[in-house]
């Protein structure tokens, strides 16, 4: 379903990404690891359509359609959601307004009608149980004041309501207690499916013990310089990433 | 220097006209102060950004204009269809005084239902029968001696809103009063300078809830046409007693608006002000409330929304007198296009006021790189015991904010709709009555949606 050829990727005149490729089938988990500064976040934010970074090569296609030319929002209602490393808070935007007029405009785009009150507080009751978050959240406004397990908690119960096609979880785990953690992992496992894919961006080997993935790259320096199973990930967890950045370099001087 | 002026102001002029044939008009006391405020805004006039308090502020046009005040021979033009878009619900008693070109309409007013001993009266008939009641007030709380456009309103108001509770009333009331500017053609032409004067006493324990709302109709009149809007209220707040006040103002563009609003407040007494400023050419709202009882309190609350070429400026003012009160202050303006905003915050904490709780906050959000907002607050402590802080923002959107709404599917007109709604709803929800926070949403919408 997605499809990321030659990737090159600036940020403020910076090259982040520099000719990365993937693909990620329906119904697959791909985990992307890597060391800080290779590119992880960049990859997740510029598959949403953040604007600070400028794609100079390569493409993106997502169900047949050229990503890059979207607009954030008409990403979203294609199908791709982007769980936050840092939610932002919104003061003054109250969760439940928030949550229901996003869930409609996906609906309308897909010429659905509207959910009224009644029908959205039921499905939303049913996504709080799965992660565990208190109904009080609902009236709160977006992120405010939230801790750091229960913003993280928001973005998968947000994923949870509004059923992407595709999901990329930037870095969902970091900072998170043992608890929060097999929440946010209960909460993805939940929908996983046959016609939905993820995206896991990750710095820890840990979150993979509860969100098993399908297939585990490693990112470095803006590449993905090792492909492999969930057993990647593990090795990777053994033998540090200097590993990676030893073989890198091995390769770079042969 | 001394300042020499050979011919008359406009202002004089029309002032030495009425004073000809004002015998008969009230009691002497009246004529008293009006000559006194006269003598006191010809010594300054109309104010140039020269003045420290009219800096960014610039009214000089109004020194050119061409006066027409409706008179008893004025024709009430046909008016708009509904004379304001505030409902209430249907459980609430009001009042309604309609004021045109700052002159009492009694067919478009009702004042049937007051409560037994409460008295909502045109200011002029209290006048005309010569009633004791006003002399200790009128013009007690408003100084003509600072503020030039009080000076103004004193010489030349007509009429306005006289409220009356007294001690112990029971019942809360509530008075809606509209005032239409250019509602009124009179020989020299349609009206284009009216000087509504309120004045509300509240005695021990009573409870009010006022709405003040400016609109205008000027269709028709030529664009170059200027107007001058100059009301002034006066508010005596007695012991434990509560006033609500709304302040609401859409003229066209075509009015200077220029507001004074003072209070007076008892020991234990309290005002909540909220200010909501839409139309206007330039809306300039000056605020000042003085705590002379101990154990009152105030809270002051407004919202510009401002686009265009238009200015909002508020200049307000606390003085806490005494121990033991508690002021709070809360302005945000969202300012689109090449409009202005202008906050002037005073807070003066005097010697015996210890134990003095004073919060002030001014936040902007500027939509356009030509929109410009100057803040100042500006507290003066001479009391040692003292709680105050202050805090002002100025700043955009939100890129981040932005973005992570429109992730979710949210369109990027929607987003922008929803965040500066979230701005703006800091002080709209803190105002109590509820179709004055519909109206500030849509007022929000409409400088949204152009």
């Amino acid at each position: 379903m997605l499809e990321i050829k030659n990737l090159h990727v600036q940020a403020d005149g910076n090259e982040i990404l520099k000719g990365l490729s993937l693909h990620v089938g329906a119904g697959e988990v791909h985990a992307i690891m890597g060391p800080n500064g290779s590119g992880k976040s960049t990859l997740a934010n510029v598959l949403a359509g953040r604007e600070e970074y400028e794609v100079t090569d390569g493409s993106v296609e997502f169900l047949g359609k050229d990503l890059l030319e979207l607009e954030p929002e008409e990403r979203a209602h294609l199908g791709v959601f982007l769980a936050f490393q840092y939610p932002v808070e919104i003061p003054g935007v109250n969760n439940t307004y928030f949550l229901k007029a996003a869930l409609n405009s996906m609906r309308k785009e897909r010429g659905e009608s509207e959910l009224d009150a009644v029908d959205f507080l039921k499905l939303v009751r049913e996504k709080l149980k799965v992660l565990h978050m208190e109904e009080s959240l609902l009236s709160r406004p977006v992120n405010e004041g939230f801790s750091g397990g229960e913003k993280k908690r928001n973005e998968v119960f947000q994923m949870a309501v509004l059923e992407p096609k595709l999901a990329i979880l930037d870095e969902t785990d970091s900072g998170l207690d043992i608890d929060a953690l097999k929440d946010v992992a209960a909460g993805v496992n939940a929908l996983r499916s046959p016609d939905r894919g993820f995206l896991v961006v990750t710095h820890y080997q840990r979150l993979l013990d509860y969100i098993v993935p399908d297939f585990v790259h490693v990112l470095y320096k803006g590449q993905i310089v090792k492909s492999g199973g969930k057993e990647l990930a593990l090795e990777l967890e053994a033998k540090g990433y200097s590993w990676v950045e030893e073989q890198a370099l091995a390769a770079e001087s042969k | 220097m001394t300042h020499v002026q050979d011919t008359l102001h406009p202002f004089a002029l029309r002032f030495e006209e009425l004073e000809a044939n004002r015998s008969a008009d009230g009691p002497e006391w009246t004529r008293r102060l009006r000559r006194a405020a006269m003598a006191a805004f010809s010594e300054v006039g109309i104010p140039t950004p020269k003045h420290e308090e009219w800096k960014y502020t610039d009214v000089r046009e109004l020194d050119r204009m061409t006066l027409v005040h409706a008179d008893e021979t004025s024709v009430l033009d046909a008016g708009p269809g509904s004379v304001s878009p505030l409902q209430a619900g249907s459980d609430e008693t009001i009042l309604r005084v309609v004021l045109l070109d700052g002159r009492f309409a009694p067919t478009l007013s009702d004042l049937s239902s007051a409560p037994a001993g409460v008295r909502v009266e045109p200011l002029s008939v209290v006048l005309r029968e010569g009633r004791a009641e006003l002399e200790s007030h009128l013009g007690s709380v408003a100084t003509i001696e600072d503020h030039p456009f009080v000076a103004l309103n004193t010489a030349f108001f007509q009429d306005g809103v006289h409220i009356f509770v007294p001690a112990g009333c029971k019942e809360r009331v509530t008075v809606h009063v509209v005032h239409i500017a250019g509602a009124s053609d009179s020989s020299g032409g349609r009206a284009n300078v009216s000087h509504p004067r309120n004045l509300y006493v509240l005695g021990e324990s009573a409870e009010v809830r006022v709405i003040e709302e400016y609109s205008s109709h000027d269709e028709g009149s030529p664009s170059d046409r200027i107007f001058l809007t100059n009301p002034v209220t006066e508010a005596v707040i007695g012991p434990n007693a509560r006033l609500e006040l709304y302040k609401v103002a859409r003229e066209s563009s075509q009015v200077f608006h220029v507001a004074g609003t003072f209070a007076r407040i008892d020991r234990d007494g309290h005002l909540d002000a909220h200010n909501v400023s839409q139309g206007g050419r330039l809306v300039r709202n000056d605020l000042r409330v003085e705590l002379v009882g101990s154990g009152g309190g105030c809270v002051l609350n407004g919202l510009n929304v401002a686009n265009g070429r238009q200015l909002m400026d508020d200049h307000t003012e606390i003085v806490h007198a005494v121990a033991h009160c508690a002021s709070r202050e809360y302005y945000r303006s969202v300012l689109s296009d090449e409009s202005q905003g202008v906050f002037n915050g005073k807070v003066f904490v005097r010697p015996d006021a210890q134990k003095t709780d004073g919060i002030q906050s001014n936040n902007a959000l500027v939509l356009s790189p030509k929109a410009l907002m100057n803040t100042k607050p500006q507290l003066e402590i001479y009391a040692d015991d003292v709680k105050c802080t202050h805090g002002a923002t100025i700043g955009q959107l939100d890129p981040d904010s932005l973005f992570y709404l429109r992730s979710r599917g949210i369109d990027a007109e929607a987003a922008r709709r929803m965040l500066v709604h979230a701005f703006a709803s800091d002080v709209v929800d803190r105002m109590a009555w509820e179709p004055m926070r519909v109206l500030a949403g849509s007022i929000l919408d409409e400088t949204l949606g152009r």
